[in-house]
Parts: structure tokens; C-alpha cells; sequence
């Protein structure tokens, strides 16, 4: 056992295998940075260029390009208040206004920090405890992602800002587009006015770039100026670093709200990574910051989402079920290469599992230090007029939408959301309730309908077991808990003061 | 706020599209079947990178590259469970320039759901049969090895009671959901489809006990013969990775026998010495012993042999002449699916 972990140590640190990891590394972090585009597409466009690379190579390659994908997301949060990906949404809520105050690169510093530790925790559970994970991660049912996707929801109010109607409509929004195309559970049709290009719903990416990055953008574009005042940029990227190193308490429950939620098939990063700042403010002495440029709001979703990478690779690895779309790609690849998941591949092929276990520790560490070299750049964009920063980064995410699924109508769709997206910024809607609506509507709606036809069409079925009795009482008390603690401070109140 | 800002972005926006929108363009023109191929060949996927038909023609593709001779590229074009590639592919000029790598099940999702297919052939006759390099693999029903249900009659037996069978499988109109729609109509009982998004899902609900049973390929990377009892199969000989499992030819149900064959087709009207051309080059790269290597390795369910242009076509036609009577049940389960909403 002992040797099969030190001979995957020593094959992930063959020259080799750091070269593959450097290139997975800068294709990682470029397509993390383009909007619309992430690790799904990035490693789908190279799965045929590694075909004909020896696996441990390749599979490298794809990890580490899908480990850095994450970090590299997060510099567009922080510097253009734009997502580069879907995991990246909550990171703009703290990065962007830190960046607004000239403190971009540390910002950046503690986004990279939050993401190494958290990819390195992840992957030690990974390493330590997949098949049991795995095991007990089949055994949630549908009736317990429905009250799941319910408790996603709560989300909404930790992100909707000043005006909670404001967020509450703009979730709804994104519920009403998530319900376009084939209904999951029936194959009927709704909502597709008639075109065909509708049948299959509207892909996610689309509707961040079309809120994000063209409804903000262009209310940023008509504002003029830059994103932080020139001459006032203060701190630095290693600042940054060891303003998240001094908080490791946020960094290891951010990276378990990741992992939880990697492990769980069809959850993924968006809500992951939204729930583990949701959690940071709630732990928060000073909640009421959040939202200013505070570092626990920017180390809670990048831990998140990139403890969510290794923990996706569980079930992957172990019954060849992928967590989500990433993982469905990955798979394919390791199918390509006649590796088969399941308790084979981790007896037969130990060393090969253990290279690639390392092989992502390798990558967190090589974009750490790949992104050091360019933070500091990266920061310096946030005093580019923004008159040459819109356009370009608009182009980028028309791209992005087009790279998707090659289809014209995609890029036609970007704009239109982008135009309600414009709509909404301008009236001050807040479009990460929208983001998270389409994220959740899915798993809301065919997980309540499968739980049904399980149970016969009873709604008994949503109350029985006790993982669903569990996850109600946390329900009431992430609903409650705030009263009942106003109360119960305000009595004591009373009691000292008579 | 400044007043000119606005022009300035519009005007960069427009100098950075302005070089893009000539990329792409060029002469397409090419009219001799004699010196075919004379540029490179487009395959089309209607489904997503990394699935079955996407693996299948990765597989294929530097060995069809290496003996048509010209450069071979593979696009996806994912969505309405395949249509969107095929309404592409049979609106394409029939110059053997433009393919599509898919499935035996894409001409009956046509007729499933006739409003998401847009061409005016029909559409067994949209698209013209090259050959066909897999055509091992068809569907499977299994259970959890966890569950009281050990043999094909037990579960036979069970959907006969109130409680019934809730069978999972991806996708409404999927081969899964057909073969499920089948087992109803051949076997009689309470047969309820639960539908997943994914072969992975499917095995997920029957890990997990939420399931009776799933209905996938047997060859699915998720089904683990460690974890999984696989009750019967709709091959024509019993799976290798399954030697326990009968063919429900062996249980005297040759209705449901349905295969997955992946195969490569041409718009209709293309001239038949260009599909004779690429019928050949096929026929080399299934034989390169290469790509019976990696196709061993990969355990793809290639099959026996590769079929040639008349053996695939034969089998598609018998194909959908089997599936044309099961269309009118069909469409009824899915409108009670949707009634009963």
C-alpha cells in the first residue's frame, strides 16, 4: 500500500508529468478566465488531442487543467465583477468591491490560497476516504434532493443584497428559464415558442454571460472610468495570501461544505460555492460586512469550489458515476483509455490512481505558482479604462458562448439575456438569485417528480428517513434561528437589566 | 457619466469582430467524386464529448484518417437526443464532405417526436447507411447484488404484485425507456420508468436501493459486475462481462432484441462512389489491428465485425420496421407520463 502512494508520489513528479500539469495549468487558468467557458468545455476540446498520449500523461493534463480552471474563474469575479464560470458567481461579491478599493491583488492572493489548501483537503479525502463516500452519496434519493434544492433557496436571501423582493424576483426569473425545454420526467415540451432550438432548454453558460458579463458590462461601459482609482492600489498578492493562511478555520469549513457537496451526483459548484459563503456569514461575528470586500466572502466559494473538484472524482472514480458534467468528460476519457472506475481500478491500476491523487495536489500547487508570477498584471487591468476592458471582455464571452456548442442561435440567445440582464442592473435586480434559480430549478422539479412516481404519488415520501427529517430541521432552523436568537438576546436583556 | 464612452466600446466591439467574421471563409466548393476527398471530411456527434457514440468515433477516427487520407474532424453538435445533428447533417450538401456518427435509435426518436425533426425526407430515408464499426452492445436489465431479487422470474414475478417494478433509465424516449415500454407490453404487470439523466444516475438510484432496477447498456463504465446483477440482456449472445445473464432470445422474447450500433452516414443524394470510398476506408480502420487493440482495451462493444453498407442498412430496416409497431404505445406511455402530471 505504502509503496503504491510513494510510486504514484514519484511518477505525478516526473518531468513529464510537471510539464503536462504547466500545460494543463495555463489552459486551466485561461478558460477559467473566459467567460461562459470552464473546465467541461476546456477539457472536452482536449480529450481528442490526448488520445494519443500515454495516460498517465494525459490524464494529468485534464486534471490539472480542470484543478486551475476554478482559480482562474475567480480573477474575472474579482476584477470585472464578471464570473469566469459557473463556480465563480459568489466570488464576485466580496472580490469585486476589495478590487473597487484597490485591493485587487489581494484579493487574488487570497482567492489562490483558498483554493490550494482547499484542492490539497479535498484531495486527502479523496486519497482517504472515497469508497465509503461514494457509498453512502447513492444512497440519497430523490426526496432528499428535493428538500435539499428547497434548502438551496434559502441561499437566495444572503445574496439578494438591500432589497430582498428585488432578489426574490430575479430567482424567480431564473426559475421561469430553467423550465424551458423537455420536461425531465415527462419528455413534453414547454415554453419553447414553438422552435426547436428550445427543446433542450437554455445552457447555464448562457445565462451568465448574458446577465454577468453583457448586463453589467454594459451599465460598467456607460459609466466610464476604471475599476479602481489610479494611484490608490494597495495590497499585495502575498498580503492576500496570509490574510487567508490567518484564517484556517473558514478554509477547512468551506472546503467541507465543497466536498459534501462535490460528492453528491448532480449538485455541483455554482450551489456549492454559494452555500459555503452563505455559511462563512452566518459563522461571521460581522455578517453585515459581507458584501464589502471582506476576506472570509471571497475564501468561502473558492474553497468551495475547489474542494468540489476532487470530491466529484469520487463517485467517478470509484463507481464510475460522474458527479456532474466535468466529471462526465473525465469519465470519457478514462473509458477512452480502457481504464474502467470501480474497485478494479484502484487495485489493478493503483499506482496509475495514486499519480493522478498527487497529480492534482501538483497542479494546485503549480497554478499558485504560475499565478503569482501574473497577479500582479491581472491586478493592474483594474486601472484600464474601461472603455478597452468592456469590448474586449464582451467579445471574449460571445466567444465563449459560441466555443459551447459551435450554434449561432447561442450567441443570439447571450445577447438576449444579456439585454435583460442590462435591464435588470439598471433597475438594480441582483443577478446571482437568477443564477442560482436555474441552477436549482432542475433539481427541484425532476427530483420532486421522481420522488412521486417512487412513492405511487404519495407526498409521505418527503417525511420519511431520517436524512429527510434531518435536513427539514435544518430547514427551520437556518429559517428560525435568527428570531429565536433575537428573542432569546433581547430576554436576557431583560433579565440583566432588572 | 461620460457621453462618449458608449461609442468607444461599440466602436471596439466592432474592430475586434470585424477580422472574426472572416475566419471560416473560404472556397467549399468541390465537385469531383473521382479525386474524393480532396479536403478534410467533418464527422458531426449529436451527442455530448465523452459519451458512447463521442468515445466510438474518437476511437475510429485516426484510422479512418490514415486510410481515406485526409484530415478527419469530429464536431459536436449535442441536443434534442440527437436530432439537432441529424436536421444538420440532412440539410448539408450530399458531396461526402459533411457525416454523422450516430445511433440505430436516432430515425425512431424522429418518429417519437416528429415536431423536433425538421427535414422533409423521411427519415429512414434522410440519411444513407456507410458502415456501422459498433454494434456489440444493446440493453440491459439489472438490480442491485443488495437486492431480494435475484433471477429474471423474480422480477417478473414482482411487477405482477400491487407494489410493482420502478425501473430507472435515462432520458424519456430513450432505447432504455423503450425497452422498459416493451417489457410492459410483452410481460403484462406494473412496470413504472423513472427517468434519469444518465447511465450514471440510473446505476446511482439502483446502488441506492431508490430503484427496483435500471435498464442501460451492459457495457456501461457505471455498471460494476462486483456491485450489479444483470438479469437479462437484448443481445443476440450473452455479454462477456455478463456470462450469467440470458438474452431474452433465450427467454423466448425475440421482440426485445435491440442492439446500440453506432455507425456512419452520409445526407442522402451522395453519390454512391463516394460512399463506396469511405465504405472502404471503414472497413480498413475496423480491421487496423490498432484499433481492435484499443477497442479491446477500451472494452468499446465493437462487436464481431464491422458491417458493411447492405448489413447495416438491413439492420436498421429491420430495425424500424420492429420499432414502427411499438410507436403507437410509445407515444401512449409518454402522454399518460404527461397526463398524470
Amino acid at each position: 500500500m505504502e509503496s503504491v502512494v510513494w510510486q504514484g508520489l514519484l511518477a505525478s513528479l516526473a518531468p513529464t508529468s510537471i510539464l503536462a500539469v504547466l500545460i494543463g495549468v495555463f489552459v486551466g487558468i485561461a478558460v477559467g478566465i473566459v467567460p461562459g467557458i470552464g473546465a467541461g468545455v476546456g477539457l472536452s476540446l482536449l480529450l481528442p488531442i490526448i488520445f494519443n498520449v500515454p495516460p498517465l500523461i494525459g490524464l494529468m493534463l485534464l486534471l490539472a487543467l480542470w484543478a486551475s480552471d476554478g482559480y482562474g474563474a475567480s480573477i474575472s469575479s474579482i476584477l470585472l465583477n464578471v464570473p469566469g464560470g459557473a463556480g465563480a458567481v459568489a466570488t464576485c461579491f466580496d472580490g469585486h468591491p476589495m478590487a473597487q478599493q484597490g485591493k485587487a491583488g489581494e484579493a487574488i492572493g487570497i482567492s489562490m490560497a483558498a483554493s490550494m489548501l482547499a484542492g490539497i483537503l479535498g484531495t486527502f479525502v479523496l486519497m482517504l476516504a472515497a469508497p465509503p463516500l461514494a457509498k453512502l452519496a447513492v444512497k440519497i434519493g430523490p426526496a432528499e434532493y428535493t428538500i435539499m434544492a428547497v434548502l438551496g433557496m434559502t441561499l437566495i436571501g444572503g445574496m439578494a443584497g438591500k432589497n430582498r423582493i428585488k432578489g426574490l424576483v430575479s430567482a424567480i426569473i431564473g426559475l421561469m428559464v430553467s423550465f424551458i425545454g423537455y420536461d425531465l420526467t415527462t419528455g413534453f415540451v414547454r415554453y419553447n415558442f414553438g422552435s426547436t432550438y428550445l427543446f433542450d432548454g437554455i445552457e447555464f453558460e448562457l445565462v451568465l454571460i448574458g446577465f454577468f458579463a453583457i448586463g453589467e458590462l454594459m451599465q460598467a461601459g456607460e459609466e466610464g472610468g476604471t475599476v479602481a482609482e489610479f494611484g490608490k492600489m494597495t495590497g499585495t498578492v502575498l498580503g492576500g495570501f496570509k490574510e487567508a493562511l490567518k484564517r484556517p478555520l473558514s478554509i477547512i469549513r468551506s472546503s467541507l461544505v465543497g466536498v459534501v457537496m462535490g460528492v453528491l451526483p448532480g449538485i455541483g459548484i455554482t450551489i456549492s460555492s454559494m452555500a459555503a459563503y452563505e455559511v462563512e456569514k452566518r459563522f461571521s461575528k460581522t455578517p453585515e460586512k459581507f458584501g464589502t470586500g471582506i476576506v472570509e466572502g471571497i475564501i468561502g466559494p473558492e474553497a468551495a469550489n475547489n474542494s468540489c473538484q476532487p470530491a466529484a472524482l469520487i463517485p467517478t472514480l470509484t463507481l464510475g458515476i460522474p458527479a456532474g458534467s466535468t466529471s462526465a468528460v473525465f469519465l470519457g476519457a478514462l473509458i477512452m483509455y480502457g481504464l474502467t472506475p470501480g474497485m478494479d481500478l484502484f487495485t489493478n491500476k493503483a499506482p496509475l490512481v495514486w499519480a493522478m491523487m498527487w497529480g492534482i495536489i501538483v497542479a494546485s500547487i503549480a497554478y499558485v505558482l504560475v499565478g503569482l508570477i501574473f497577479a500582479n498584471w491581472f491586478a493592474k487591468l483594474t486601472i484600464l479604462p474601461i472603455e478597452y476592458l468592456v469590448p474586449c471582455t464582451l467579445v471574449t464571452c460571445f466567444i465563449g458562448a459560441f466555443v459551447t456548442t459551435n450554434s449561432f442561435y447561442d450567441l443570439v440567445v447571450a445577447f438576449l439575456f444579456g439585454l435583460i440582464g442590462y435591464v435588470m442592473a439598471l433597475l438594480k435586480y441582483p443577478p446571482a438569485p437568477a443564477i442560482l434559480g436555474v441552477v436549482l430549478g432542475p433539481i427541484l422539479e425532476k427530483n420532486y417528480f421522481r420522488a412521486l412516481l417512487l412513492s405511487d404519488g404519495s407526498h409521505r415520501v418527503f417525511f420519511s428517513g431520517t436524512l429527510a427529517i434531518c435536513l427539514w430541521s435544518l430547514l427551520a432552523l437556518i429559517l428560525f434561528a435568527p428570531f429565536l436568537f433575537k428573542l432569546f438576546k433581547k430576554r436576557r436583556g431583560i433579565k440583566s437589566s432588572s | 457619466m461620460r457621453k462618449y464612452a458608449w461609442r468607444k466600446v461599440l466602436a471596439m466591439v466592432l474592430v475586434i469582430i470585424m477580422p472574426l467574421t472572416l475566419v471560416g471563409c473560404g472556397d467549399n466548393s468541390a465537385k469531383n467524386t473521382e479525386n474524393y476527398p480532396e479536403k478534410s471530411i467533418t464527422v458531426i456527434v449529436g451527442f455530448n464529448p465523452g459519451g458512447g457514440v463521442d468515445t466510438a468515433v474518437r476511437g475510429i477516427q485516426p484510422y479512418l484518417q490514415k486510410y481515406i487520407g485526409k484530415t478527419i474532424l469530429v464536431e459536436n453538435k449535442p441536443g434534442n437526443q440527437g436530432l439537432i445533428a441529424m436536421n444538420y447533417v440532412g440539410e448539408q450538401k450530399p458531396d461526402g464532405y459533411t457525416l454523422i456518427a450516430t445511433t440505430n435509435a436516432m430515425s425512431l426518436n424522429a418518429m417519437i417526436f416528429p415536431e423536433s425533426y425538421k427535414l422533409k425526407a423521411a427519415p429512414e430515408e434522410a440519411l444513407i447507411p456507410i458502415y456501422s464499426w459498433v454494434n456489440g452492445d444493446g440493453n440491459g436489465i439489472f438490480v442491485s447484488k443488495e437486492s431480494p431479487v435475484k433471477t429474471w422470474d423474480d422480477l417478473v414475478a414482482k411487477a405482477q404484485t400491487e407494489a410493482g417494478v420502478k425501473i430507472a433509465g435515462s432520458g424519456i424516449g430513450s432505447t432504455d425507456h423503450i425497452t422498459a415500454i416493451t417489457l410492459t407490453k410483452i410481460y403484462g404487470g406494473n412496470w413504472v420508468f423513472v427517468p434519469m439523466d444518465s447511465a450514471g444516475e440510473v446505476a446511482s438510484a439502483v446502488l441506492g436501493g431508490q430503484v427496483d432496477a435500471g435498464s442501460s447498456s451492459p457495457g456501461a463504465a457505471s455498471l460494476d459486475p462486483s456491485r450489479i446483477n444483470m438479469l437479462a440482456v437484448t443481445l443476440k449472445e450473452r455479454a462477456e462481462k455478463w456470462p450469467d445473464a440470458p438474452t431474452f432470445i433465450e427467454l423466448e422474447k425475440p421482440e426485445l432484441y435491440i442492439l446500440f450500433v453506432v455507425g456512419l452516414m452520409a445526407p442522402a443524394g451522395t453519390p454512391p462512389e463516394i460512399i463506396d470510398k469511405l465504405e472502404a476506408a471503414m472497413d480498413q480502420a475496423r480491421n487496423d489491428q490498432a484499433f481492435i487493440d484499443w477497442a479491446e482495451n477500451a472494452k468499446q462493444p465493437i462487436g464481431k465485425e464491422g458491417w458493411n453498407a447492405e448489413a447495416y442498412k438491413a439492420y436498421l430496416t429491420d430495425y424500424q420496421n420492429n420499432m414502427k409497431a411499438l410507436i403507437p404505445d410509445i407515444q401512449e406511455a409518454l402522454k399518460a407520463a404527461q397526463g398524470g402530471k
